[in-house]
């Protein structure tokens, strides 16, 4: 398969690298199918490619490597959309924006997107916690990383 | 911003065609049970929250990217 990205031009790609959202991410309830592509060879950086749409794509991070203590409780109805309730198996990212600096830039811990690394089935969710918000800036976190 | 004092069961009707009643209530929570006409579009308010936030997300162009790698570089470089 081959889709236009905003980022890497023209991709090809292979079914089984989708990731599928079957409620679509909050907004965009009507896009599904998205394509993960890495920025950098480790994972704390990635792009979230819509393959239905060249222009839709997000920024994602790895929330562990901004937050090690991050604590995203699933809803047992997440789990059933997930097909999974094995915490092994969910991977966590967040969304995030980003304007010219750390200060003005966001991520969105209120929100992580979950994904079943078996299935590739994947879910975004609005936490309960109080403690994380929708956009918490990013040098909150510079400095925490070893 | 109008404030009204509700009980368990008891309703307040917005323009006539939407009726809210307070269906329960919990200790830390109220269940709302919406009575209104298919074309009125109700959303919880953290759910409007996510999909402006996603939406701000969606709306980065292309120069994003080399932003945050230079974040990240600029960071690694105060560290090393």
């Amino acid at each position: 398969m081959k889709a236009d990205t905003m980022y890497f031009g023209i991709l090809e790609f292979s079914e089984k690298e989708l990731i599928r959202f079957e409620e679509g991410l909050f907004g965009f309830e009507n896009r599904k199918d998205f394509l993960p592509v890495a920025f950098e060879e480790e994972d704390t950086i990635l792009c979230l490619q819509s393959i239905e749409d060249r222009d839709l794509s997000f920024i994602l991070m790895n929330p562990f490597r901004l937050l090690p203590d991050y604590n995203p409780v699933l809803q047992p109805g997440d789990y059933e959309k997930l097909g999974t309730d094995k915490e092994e198996l969910i991977s966590f990212y967040v969304i995030s924006v980003i304007r010219s600096t750390p200060e003005e830039s966001t991520v969105n811990l209120k929100c992580p997107v979950a994904v079943n690394s078996e299935t590739r089935k994947a879910v975004q969710v609005i936490l309960e916690s109080k403690e994380y918000g929708f956009r918490h800036s990013l040098s909150e976190f510079t400095g925490k990383e070893e | 911003m109008l404030v009204l004092q509700r009980k368990k069961g008891e309703a307040i009707v917005i323009s006539d065609d939407i009726t809210i009643t307070v269906a329960d209530i919990g200790s830390d929570c109220v269940r709302l049970a919406i009575d209104a006409p298919r074309d009125i579009r109700i959303l919880r308010s953290e759910l409007a929250e996510a999909a402006r936030a996603n939406q701000e997300a969606a709306a980065m162009d292309g120069s994003a990217v080399e932003k945050l790698k230079n974040m990240f570089k600029n960071q690694k470089d105060k560290t090393d």
